[in-house]
């Protein structure tokens, strides 16, 4: 009995969010467009992460180094460390991990501000007076989420990679120069275009979640918690479950 | 402006109908709002829906700005069907109607300027930014708020709140004016100012206005007519000296 209520009402949720996400498409199609919200959104979701989303990638790249080192020496491969943590950051951790935090941060903060407004009634003030309240909050931090996620894992990577690079240092010598040089002789465009495709999609995917989980949050506290929580969650899923189609498709492409 | 509350209980108005609202049903679940409600409003006519807590007088002010969809019934305004309206269509009758929540719902990460500029650049008419300055400045004044453009609503009292939102009510020149619960949560000085400020809003731009409350100064200083809504029905209607003077205990116990 419980599951067919668990499974009635993940398909209800899924086909709400589907139909909430299709009408993303038909909006962003009709003007007018709200430009002067759009790079408020991009500031406030690409700008204001940087430097978390720096700090975080630097320590992961530092932390993978000098995780991987010790297998590597054990088997007399240490010199092709910068090889397997550049192929590693740029390829899924990278993108991956700087997605989770992107979520954390930004779905979290769109599911509380919407769901706010939603609470404080100042979304039905925007519908009540004629202006189309879906087109100014949820398309422009739609797009913005979108445009700016790919921007920020690009950014962190070459942070991640830098990290990798002192982390290669503490144990070892080896000139900025060679790292570099070893870490871009690895890869090929069939490592950065895949991963860096799949992030327009993370960042989609949190946008969309987020404007979901505060444009129907219940009414009182709880739901704005609530639904900023749920937003984080549900993204962070989805960035896995989009991972995981976006390795099957690479793989199916002969691109892995 | 003239401010002065007439002692005299005005006339209901004949005329043009404004809102003309049929056997109106509306249910949450098992709880049944409304049933077979019925009301008119009439050119430049101040109709006050007076009624207990949770009667569902809220309720029935956002069915006709079509922010709930009622179960049943006809609801009519400036000779459109609310209901059977698609958006786009709806979002110009909306132009025409000005709404007053309860919790005053202004945009809070906007200054009063901005909140009073937000449906003017989204209105049909393209306005230019002398215009925008001409009505938000007169919109203000109206409510005796001049000096408030750059202020944030956080910054504002209660009443300023109030006064902002009655500001933003009428930057786009309505027709018909709908007040949930205008004077709900203010002191009684500053309610009455309220109750003054619609008064001599109406005798100004010759609105015709719904006024949902249960605040029964506000009744005798605002209403032309009032209905009286009990178990999701309109009991009845009347001047409010009609109403004061009824012998029925269900309409006796608003005026004890």
């Amino acid at each position: 009995m419980q599951f067919g209520t668990n499974t009635r009402e993940f398909f209800d949720q899924t086909g709400k969010i589907s139909n909430f996400a299709g009408r993303f498409f038909s909006s962003v199609a009709k003007p007018r467009f709200e430009t002067a919200e759009f790079f408020n959104q991009c500031f406030l979701i690409g700008y204001k992460s940087l430097a978390l989303i720096a700090l975080t990638a630097f320590i992961m790249g530092l932390v993978l180094t000098m995780q991987l080192r010790p297998s590597l020496v054990e088997y007399g491969v240490q010199s092709q460390l910068p090889v397997m943590v550049g192929i590693a950051i740029v390829r899924e951790i990278g993108p991956v991990i700087t997605a989770l935090i992107f979520a954390g941060k930004i779905a979290s903060s769109i599911g509380a501000e919407l769901g706010s407004m939603k609470v404080t009634e100042q979304i039905d003030a925007m519908d009540v007076s004629g202006t189309n309240p879906y087109k100014y909050l949820v398309t422009t931090r739609v797009i913005a989420t979108t445009l700016m996620l790919p921007v920020l894992t690009v950014l962190g990577d070459a942070v991640s990679l830098f990290g990798a690079y002192i982390g290669v240092n503490i144990r070892s010598v080896t000139s900025f120069q060679l790292f570099f040089t070893q870490v871009f002789q690895s890869l090929s465009y069939g490592d950065l275009v895949p991963a860096v495709i799949k992030t327009f999609f993370f960042g989609f995917a949190v946008g969309i979640i987020g404007c979901y989980k505060g444009y129907f949050s219940s009414k009182g506290t709880r739901g704005v918690g609530s639904s900023a929580n749920s937003a984080v969650v549900l993204s962070s899923v989805l960035i896995f479950v989009i991972d995981l189609l976006a390795v099957q498709i690479t793989d199916l492409l002969g691109l892995n | 402006m003239d401010t002065t509350i007439s002692a005299i209980p005005r006339k209901p108005k004949d005329g043009q109908i404004m809102i003309e609202v049929k056997h109106l049903y509306k249910s949450f679940g098992k709880i049944h709002v409304l049933q077979d409600f019925n009301l008119t409003l009439h050119r430049q006519e101040n109709l006050v829906v007076l009624g207990k807590s949770g009667s569902g007088k809220s309720v029935l002010i956002k069915c006709i700005i079509g922010l709930l969809k009622p179960d049943k019934g006809s609801i009519i305004v400036l000779g459109e069907s609310v209901p059977d309206l698609n958006e786009e269509k709806l979002d110009q009758v909306r132009m025409k109607i000005g709404f007053l929540f309860q919790g005053n719902a202004l945009y809070d990460s906007m200054t009063v300027r901005e909140n009073l500029e937000f449906p003017l650049r989204r209105h049909t008419v393209n306005y230019s930014q002398d215009q925008i300055n001409e009505l938000v400045a007169e919109a203000l004044e109206n409510v005796g708020l001049p000096h408030t453009t750059e202020m944030m609503p956080s910054e504002l009292s209660g009443g300023m709140l109030k006064r902002v939102a009655l500001a933003r009510t009428l930057i786009l020149k309505p027709e018909i004016i709908l007040y949930d619960e205008p004077t709900t949560g203010l002191d009684p000085v500053t309610a009455r100012e309220i109750d003054k400020l619609i008064v001599a809003l109406q005798k100004k731009y010759h609105t015709a206005s719904i006024i949902i409350t249960h605040d029964m100064h506000c009744v005798k200083n605002t209403a032309d007519r009032v209905a009286l809504l009990l178990n999701g029905r309109c009991y009845t209607e009347g001047t409010y000296k009609e109403l004061e003077n009824a012998e029925d205990p269900k309409i006796k116990q608003f005026f004890e």
